[in-house]
């Protein structure tokens, strides 16, 4: 399993749009921060929303981290690759898994390394413009949450990819599932009679992971968390199974 | 050694390959032959687990080629130089094929040694050439240096010098009692380099064994002959029952000629002797692999072209021929109407 691991850790780390994508998702929230730290007026208000404001920030990092994540594999079989790795290494699931551990580990290290990296730059000029950045519990929570919610939106587009094969269509759809069709979902529930329709739609429900001020009738992190992680895990369980039987 | 039985796949109601059985023995060039569609491509997939076949085996020394560990260092495979990532370099995509099965970035650096391409080692792969690609290609069949090695048109793309070096290692593979089956549509090729044939056509296997019985069942063969008295051996020929072509001089002033297809050279010489006629060539003729391919292969094309000749203006009446025309009807009457016939 090392040599496999080794292997997807130099496709993952040796094709350029990656660390485009990757520079574009960790210059987002450090730009955003810096200029809100520097440009707030309110120093002592901003310092201590600036664990939400990261996390905030920081959503559009995981969703530019689920698109690594799905190209990771879609890529693989635009490109035919899938073939040379197939041929490599026969047994499938084994590959799979491999590539997915190396997607998940190397996605929760890139979000915690941002976050830290966000969070430090936006406390220091806070802290010199007299602002006082000391994070609550639940600020940490939601900090250590949204790292959690990037493993899972790259594995949600590994697991998409996985399925759908095709680089185009799977990123369209891990962005438009957020933007587009729990909207609608949650318009359906809504004018279904459903008070607080959030714990239904596993994508907002997975926010809450980030967020440093849970409301009443949300979901709680580990819930929120877990619904989508059971998606997740069903997708790419779905995604090997179906890859083990189809042509490469 | 490869073993494939009764090897089925197909795509919707279309079967790409149909029952397909043959070896592939060590130490030998085996040549993979068949017309565009005829499933060459898609049967080197199910050997190599790719697809998924829908009833069959392929076995790679008794095992088959998903239950094989660290596979490199048994079979290497090319199936299309195509098969890249255009944004990595040609280093990172060795590099990422050999650490899958424990190779080392050294092997890597010389497997490029070996293909000639160190110097573009930290070039993306969309800067090559498909010649290159093809070399690329061929350094990661050579990586884990397998006893079995599957290559399926490598000299795509190749100029003359590298479809000369791909032949030479395939061929000095080969003498190190390696396993290599190689498809290729360049016929004069795979004639060089091929000790034995696998012919498919239609999904189905039309011809196996080795390539001297393969041409000599299929391709036509004939008779040369030359002659002051050309006209007199001719007649006697036809009033055997052969079918005679004549020849022109080449424009140098050879001896008139003729072809003939069926009575032996011995037959005629004999004839010839009988009727105290002067001979200046006699040879055995025979056409080549590709001759022999294309007649094996005229009902199992599943894309054909209508032939130039259909279209071409009519030939020129009179002794054009410098081979037989391709239509003759095969000659099959027995040596003794030859004999009879050349009787004073």
């Amino acid at each position: 399993m090392t040599h496999l691991l080794r292997s997807e850790w130099i496709k993952l780390r040796t094709v350029r749009v990656n660390y485009v994508l990757g520079i574009i998702a960790a210059a987002f929230p450090i730009v955003i921060i810096v200029l809100v730290a520097l440009l707030n007026s309110d120093a002592d208000s901003a310092a201590h929303d600036l664990p939400g404001a990261v996390t905030g920030t920081m959503l559009v990092t995981a969703l530019l981290l689920g698109v690594v994540g799905a190209l990771n594999l879609t890529s693989e079989y635009s490109h035919n690759t899938i073939r040379t790795t197939f041929a490599a290494v026969p047994q499938r699931t084994r590959v799979l898994l491999a590539k997915a551990s190396v997607s998940l580990a190397a996605t929760l290290v890139f979000a915690a390394l941002i976050e830290a990296i966000t969070f430090a730059l936006g406390a220091v000029i806070l802290n010199a413009r007299g602002g006082d950045v000391s994070p609550t519990g639940t600020q940490k929570a939601a900090m250590l949450g949204l790292v959690v919610l990037c493993g899972m939106l790259s594995l949600l587009g590994y697991g998409l990819g996985l399925i759908i094969r095709n680089s185009p269509a799977t990123v369209a759809i891990l962005i438009l599932w957020p933007l587009l069709l729990e909207s609608i979902v949650r318009a359906v529930l809504t004018a279904a009679g459903v008070d607080n329709p959030t714990p239904w739609l596993p994508y907002q429900s997975a926010l809450q992971m980030a967020k440093p001020d849970l409301d009443p009738g949300d979901p709680s992190r580990i819930r929120a968390g877990l619904f989508l992680g059971v998606i997740v895990i069903v997708f790419v369980v779905i995604g090997v199974f179906i890859n083990e039987r189809r042509d490469a | 050694m490869i073993e494939v039985r009764g090897l089925t796949k197909r795509f919707g109601r279309t079967t790409a390959v149909n029952d397909l059985s043959f070896d592939v023995r060590p130490g030998r060039v085996t040549g993979f032959l068949g017309p565009n569609g005829s499933g060459k491509s898609t049967s080197m997939r199910c050997m190599l687990a790719l697809d998924r076949p829908d009833s069959g085996t392929a076995m790679f020394d008794g095992r088959p080629y998903d239950t094989i560990h660290d596979p490199l260092f048994e079979v290497g495979a090319l199936l299309d130089a195509g098969y890249a990532h255009p944004g990595r370099n040609g280093r990172n995509h060795l590099r990422m094929i050999a650490s899958s099965n424990g190779i080392s970035d050294t092997r890597v650096d010389e497997a490029l040694a070996l293909v000639g391409l160190t110097d573009a080692a930290k070039r993306r792969v969309g800067t090559y050439s498909l010649g290159m690609r093809q070399r690329l290609g061929l350094a990661s069949v050579l990586l884990g240096d397998p006893k079995v090695v599957i290559l399926d048109e490598p000299a795509n793309g190749l100029d003359p010098e590298g479809i000369r070096w791909i032949r030479d290692v395939l061929v000095h593979l080969a003498g190190q009692g390696k396993t290599v089956l190689v498809s290729s549509h360049l016929l004069s090729e795979m004639a060089q380099m091929a000790d034995d044939l696998v012919v498919i056509g239609l999904g189905r296997l039309i011809d196996t064994g080795t390539v001297a019985d393969f041409v000599a069942r299929n391709a036509r063969h004939w008779v040369r002959v030359r002659s002051p008295q050309i006209a007199q051996i001719a007649d006697q020929l036809r009033s055997g029952g052969a079918t005679v072509t004549m020849l022109d001089d080449g424009g140098i002033g050879l001896t008139p000629g003729i072809d003939v297809i069926g009575p032996t050279a011995i037959e005629i010489g004999e004839l010839a002797a009988r009727n105290s006629a002067i001979l200046h060539e006699l040879s055995p003729q025979q056409g080549s692999l590709e001759d022999a391919f294309l007649e094996a292969t005229a009902g199992a094309q599943e894309y054909r072209s209508t032939s130039p000749v259909d279209n071409a203006p009519p030939a020129p009446s009179g002794p054009v021929y410098a081979t037989p025309p391709p239509q003759q009807p095969p000659f099959a009457p027995p040596a003794t109407n030859l004999t009879n016939g050349g009787q004073p």
